[in-house]
């Protein structure tokens, strides 16, 4: 295994051995010497990258992501429209939607009434921020928070809005961003996964979410988002076995590294070398797990703040805890997905209990954070893959009404991490359908998430294929406004 | 040696008059493409003369002494040589002159001339008989004078007039504190938008940025600005005029000036346009000012500085495990970041260890780690921390007293410690601190209160109003299933500690009052509802939850299903029915659901032999958001040869009513039978054949979704 001539040889695959090779050939025609960065070896591209460190000074850490899957209306939570309501029931005119494309869910409209939010909007901290009554407890720590109201995106189908969200390409095979920043900043606590992922799902209409949103795409394995049980207990499978002790399940690893060893020296494959690390890990976390996801000491008053959920396992309130747990222990991106808001219709009877099940746990993680002196390390974002459109899908009557899929315009928040507090940047139009001050595309969002990590986006690169990839791939701009 | 010196003497001639032609005529003079790079060597081959000049001045005295034709022929290949290169300067230099008209200065006619008379001034040297020294030592001291002439007026056009003794008067205003905007701020935006055209070598429109002095000549089209009116400046007009524009700068296609650029260069320009004025010299309040310090903190945002050295980085190796991690802060910071993880792993020996790295620790991050008082005084030693993390540790009072020495930090987070108001007397001793954590511990908020008002840099936080009352959730079945066997044990749980769960099982609603406090799992007898509510002090009352425990009843030997499910929703044909698995009501996709739509569901369930039946519970979810409703009817038969069925009982299920439209549950029908033994039982329900009105889907077929059917002896 350690050999100089194995160590060589799994690194020499056929596209680096084609490199090099033209690295030898190349050299020898004088002229071409004089094209810079030419025949520079694949290789090296990243290698400065390897470190795991961040390229400057990072102003978060670590990152808790609260997806909110299928996309939760801003028309009733963030973006308040008075002007809506007053045009209860009319047509949206063209000149607005300007050619938007429609979904196949409302392209057989005829109309496209519009409606305003069914719930009341108030303001509320220094800042004066509007939210919508479905949100109490967000409302009361808006002055922590980032309101970005300007977001757009590509995308007006979940799946391929959200894989955009999360991987940078609608398609589904590059790097997740929890992928991205394990690679560009490796693992803080060598006993847990860089990248966790935690489910949940509200009452309402539920879109799935599937591995391919943590996946670690092109790069290596131990990059991969590891996914949580929503069982008491957390990690699958990880207790010994009654009878087996940890003498001897030390051993029988012992013994089957040494067996993938002798695998290693015949093929040579670094997969192999990847799934040792991967037992090894899998051995670290028979300790780490049990003692950081033990939920149970945590003080009356944390969980009063979390709601009474909080304990109970595969709820969003008890992930929103357990995500600060593992935060702490220096678990990079902690990713979770709380599934059920696409509210296409009967969004006046889906959307509170959704709200419910988020508000108030949502609020808690950033006050809780922040109770801690950890709000400024930890970057929490929360919001979906798209918006919802300001026009009615299906039948529109005063307590009854749905929303589509609107991707020119919608809004999330973030808070920590090196984000301004209490602001609220972008703005759109009196409609709530397009964007007119300050948009921010899902590739600046990226860039910007990352340049709070240390990390420029645009140095972030992995070759495959041939090229170098990014997770913000050739565009980006960080939002330098939003940024501390 | 007699040939070489022949050789050089023609050679010197030849660039004698070449250089005299040059001299004379240099107004007619055009320099072709291809001789530019001649000019170009002109600062490289210029320092040769100057250098052998020199060396033959200072050896002068010592060859007089030595007097043998080898040192003489020596000294005089050498003076020739200078010559030769000094006439090779003046020549280039005359080219470059050529290439860079902006240096059309008083300057270069100086340092043209005198270098000229150098050139000539040596020629004269080198051809001088020996024998008349006063001529000879006239001619040195001549050519000396002629050389710093020269030397100095070259190095002022290079480096700028002030190069070699800077303006004492603009020296007042340079603040000690940092260079002057000029420096810090214009030239990296000169050097990274205009520098790549306006360069010695390029200077597109005879314009040269590079230097202070040709920027303020300005290029072809007159000087940059006019000092203090940035708006009718060339510059800013230039940079302003649309993309499209021939003019605009930088042209289409190169690096744009960002906004903020744009308006520094405005303000620099209006303020005066000083090549050494710092950004403190300007008023708090100036635009200049405002533009720089924003400049600044976005700069300092990502560039942190400190004044010591690297660690070793196979120290840092060595010090590294899995539960130790001590990492620079960024690439290239001498600054580390320190976490140590997992309690049960925990040992001061990690501490010590740190001490290797003692100066350049400025994060320490220790959360819920059995961190002891008695380890405070390692972490006394860090003397660079700056943020310290101790939440969760078994810190105390006198542990924190050894913070003392920490000058700089900044950022102390104690939450869930022993610590108490005592922490005060370190608070004041901390000069830089500016945040403190202290929520969960006996610090009370009134303490808080008034620590805030006293020491106003720091920021405190403790908890928010945690005691708000809310509703506690709903109590949770322990057991597996809903479906039970007979006499099985019925468990409930709640996560919370010290929740009191009140239960029924008489179709009652359990409250404070009513209903039986759960002590342990208890028994029911048959299927019920089990009805619950969970309460605690400080908690509103769960809303009551009720669990429908089916006992699993009479088992068929087998079920043959008459109709075809809907292909969406086949579940597991006909075994889905009777496995005592229930569907889970939030998804319908459920494997143990399985569901009608084009027709109704029809099965058969065959016994062992005749057995006598008396109660049927048909169970269905709802869901009419999704179109899912009730059965219309249902209609159970008997028959012993499975040919001729008999009509046992049929159930006509009222309409569903637009005002439960929002209801999202599992339904059962029970179904009364008389008890008459039969082999073969017959299952027949109907989907709703024609959605109402009141509904989105009206006029459509609903969905008939089913999970179990119990059979009740």
């Amino acid at each position: 295994m350690n050999h100089p001539f194995f160590e060589h040889r799994l690194n020499i695959n056929r596209r680096h051995f084609l490199g090099k090779l033209s690295v030898g050939l190349g050299s020898m025609a004088l002229g071409s010497l004089l094209i810079k960065d030419l025949f520079n070896n694949p290789g090296q591209v990243s290698e400065h990258l390897m470190t795991g460190l961040p390229h400057f000074a990072p102003k978060a850490k670590r990152v808790i992501y609260l997806f909110q899957n299928g996309a939760p209306s801003q028309l009733e939570s963030f973006d308040y429209k008075p002007a809506l309501s007053r045009m209860f029931g009319q047509d949206l005119p063209e000149s607005i939607r300007n050619g938007q494309r429609l979904t196949g869910m409302t392209a057989n409209q005829d109309k496209f009434p519009m409606v305003g939010s069914y719930f009341p909007f108030k303001q509320y901290g220094q800042s004066g921020t509007w939210v919508s009554d479905l949100f109490p407890n967000m409302a009361k720590i808006v002055d922590d928070l980032c309101i970005v109201k300007s977001m757009h995106t590509e995308a007006i189908n979940h799946d391929p809005a959200l894989t955009f969200m999360q991987t940078g390409a609608q398609q589904g095979n590059r790097p997740s961003m929890g992928a991205w920043l394990s690679y560009g900043l490796g693992s803080e606590n060598q006993n847990l996964p860089a990248f966790c992922v935690l489910l949940s799902k509200g009452k309402g209409n539920g879109q799935g979410v599937y591995s391919k949103l943590w996946t670690n795409g092109f790069l290596d394995s131990k990059h991969q988002g590891v996914q949580f049980s929503n069982s008491e207990e957390r990690v699958l499978y990880l207790h010994d076995q009654d009878g087996l002790t940890a003498d001897d399940r030390r051993k029988m690893l012992d013994k089957l590294n040494e067996l993938n060893n002798i695998g290693f020296e015949e093929v040579g494959d670094p997969g192999i070398r990847d799934k040792i690390g991967q037992f090894e890990l899998a051995y670290r976390m028979q300790t780490a797990v049990p003692e950081i996801t033990d939920i149970t000491r945590e003080s009356d008053s944390v969980i009063r703040m979390y709601g009474p959920e909080c304990l109970m396992p595969g709820t969003y309130a008890s992930n929103c805890l357990l995500a600060r747990k593992l935060s702490e222990a220096g678990v990079r991106f902690v990713q979770i997905y709380h599934q059920g808001w696409d509210q296409h219709a009967n969004l006046v009877g889906e959307m509170p209990m959704q709200a419910m099940d988020v508000d108030r746990a949502s609020a808690a993680l950033v006050t809780d954070l922040k109770q801690r002196g950890l709000l400024e390390e930890t970057l929490v974002i929360w919001g979906g893959e798209f918006g919802r459109t300001n026009y009615c899908q299906g039948p529109l009557s005063a307590d009854s009404y749905g929303r589509d899929h609107h991707p020119r315009a919608y809004t999330i928040w973030m808070a920590g991490g090196g984000i301004k507090p209490g602001i609220v940047y972008g703005e759109t139009d009196e409609f709530g359908y397009n964007i007119i001050e300050n948009p921010v595309h899902v590739n600046d969002f990226h860039a910007t998430v990352l340049h709070l990590l240390g990390l420029d986006h645009e140095k972030l690169v992995y070759r495959h294929l041939g090229r170098r990839y990014r997770l913000t791939d050739v565009a980006g701009k960080v939002v330098d406004d939003i940024i501390v | 040696m007699q040939r070489v010196q022949t050789y050089l003497s023609n050679l010197i001639f030849g660039f004698a008059v070449l250089a005299l032609i040059l001299m004379l005529f240099d107004k007619y003079i055009q320099v072709p493409a291809w001789l530019i790079s001649a000019g170009r060597i002109h600062p490289l081959v210029l320092h040769l003369p100057i250098g052998m000049y020199v060396l033959y001045m200072v050896m002068l005295p010592f060859v007089r002494s030595a007097k043998d034709s080898v040192t003489d022929g020596l000294m005089d290949l050498m003076l020739r040589i200078a010559c030769l290169m000094s006439f090779l300067s003046a020549v280039t230099g005359s080219m470059l002159s050529h290439e860079l008209q902006a240096y059309n200065s008083s300057q270069l006619s100086v340092h043209r001339y005198a270098g000229f008379a150098f050139a000539f001034g040596l020629y004269l040297l080198c051809f001088t008989d020996t024998k008349r020294k006063l001529l000879r030592a006239f001619l040195l001291c001549a050519n000396a004078t002629l050389l710093i002439i020269t030397g100095h007026k070259g190095a002022e056009i290079t480096h700028g007039k002030n190069f070699l003794f800077p303006d004492n008067k603009d020296a007042i205003n340079t603040s000690s504190s940092g260079q002057s905007v000029y420096t810090e701020w214009i030239i990296p935006v000169f050097k990274n938008k205009c520098f790549s055209c306006h360069n010695p070598e390029k200077k597109k429109g005879g314009l040269i940025m590079s230097d202070t002095l040709s920027l303020s000549a300005g290029g072809k089209s007159g000087p940059l600005w006019i000092s203090g009116h940035a708006d009718s400046s060339l510059i800013i007009k230039n940079i302003m005029l649309p993309l499209s524009d021939e003019a605009h700068m930088p042209p289409e296609g190169k690096p744009q000036l960002t906004a903020l650029e744009i308006d520094l260069l405005k303000a620099w320009i209006n303020s005066g346009v000083s090549f050494n004025r710092s950004a403190d010299s300007y008023q708090k309040n100036d635009t200049l000012r405002i533009i720089t310090d924003q400049m600044s903190t976005l700069k300092n945002r990502t560039i942190k500085s400190y004044n010591f050295e690297a660690a070793d980085a196979e120290e840092l190796e060595k010090i590294n495990t899995h539960f130790l991690v001590v990492k620079p802060v960024n690439v290239g910071s001498p600054a580390l970041s320190v976490s140590i993880f997992l309690a049960s792993e925990y040992k001061t020996d990690h501490l010590k260890k740190l001490l290797a790295v003692k100066k350049q620790i400025v994060q320490l991050n220790l959360i819920d780690i059995p961190v002891r008082d008695a380890d405070m005084q390692i972490i006394s030693e860090f003397s660079a921390l700056e943020k310290l993390i101790l939440n969760g540790t078994e810190i105390t009072d006198s542990g924190i007293k050894k913070l003392e020495e920490l000058k700089n930090l900044e950022h102390l987070s104690l939450s869930k410690t022993k610590v108490t108001n005592d922490l005060e007397n370190i608070i004041n001793k901390l000069p830089r601190l500016r945040n403190v954590f202290v929520n969960e511990t006996a610090i009370k908020k009134d303490i808080i209160d008034l620590w805030q008002k006293k020491y106003p840099q720091i920021f405190f936080c403790c908890a928010s109003a945690a005691d708000e009352k809310i509703k506690l959730s709903p109590p949770l079945l322990a057991n597996e299933n809903t479906t039970i066997t007979s006499g099985e044990d019925i468990a409930l749980k709640h996560y919370i500690k010290g929740v009191k769960i009140k239960y029924t099982t008489d179709g009652s609603i359990p409250d404070t009052v009513n209903g039986r406090e759960y002590n342990g799992p208890f028994k029911i007898s048959g299927s019920a509802d089990v009805k619950a509510v969970a309460v605690k002090e400080g908690w509103y009352a769960s809303e009551p939850i009720t669990f429908s425990l089916f006992e699993r009843g009479v088992l068929p030997d087998s079920t043959q299903l008459l109709s075809a499910p809907n292909i969406q929703y086949p579940g597991r044909g006909h075994l889905t029915f009777t496995d005592g698995n229930r569907g889970p009501i939030s998804n319908l996709k459920d494997p143990n659901w399985i569901a009608f739509r084009e027709g109704p569901f029809v099965a058969v369930c065959r016994f062992g032999g005749p057995v006598s039946i008396h109660k049927i519970s048909f169970c269905y979810g709802l869901q009419v958001q999704a179109y899912v409703f009730p059965p219309v009817d249902i209609k159970i038969s008997g028959s012993n040869d499975n040919k001729n069925f008999m009509l046992l009982a049929a159930n006509k299920i009222p309409p569903f009513l637009k005002e439960d439209k929002d209801q999202v549950k599992p339904g059962v029908v029970h179904l009364q039978l008389t008890g008459k033994p039969f082999k073969y039982y017959k299952v027949e329900a109907h989907n709703l054949p024609v959605i109402p009105k009141w509904h989105p889907g009206k006029g459509e077929a609903g969905w008939l979704f089913i999970d179990e059917i119990f059979f009740y002896k």
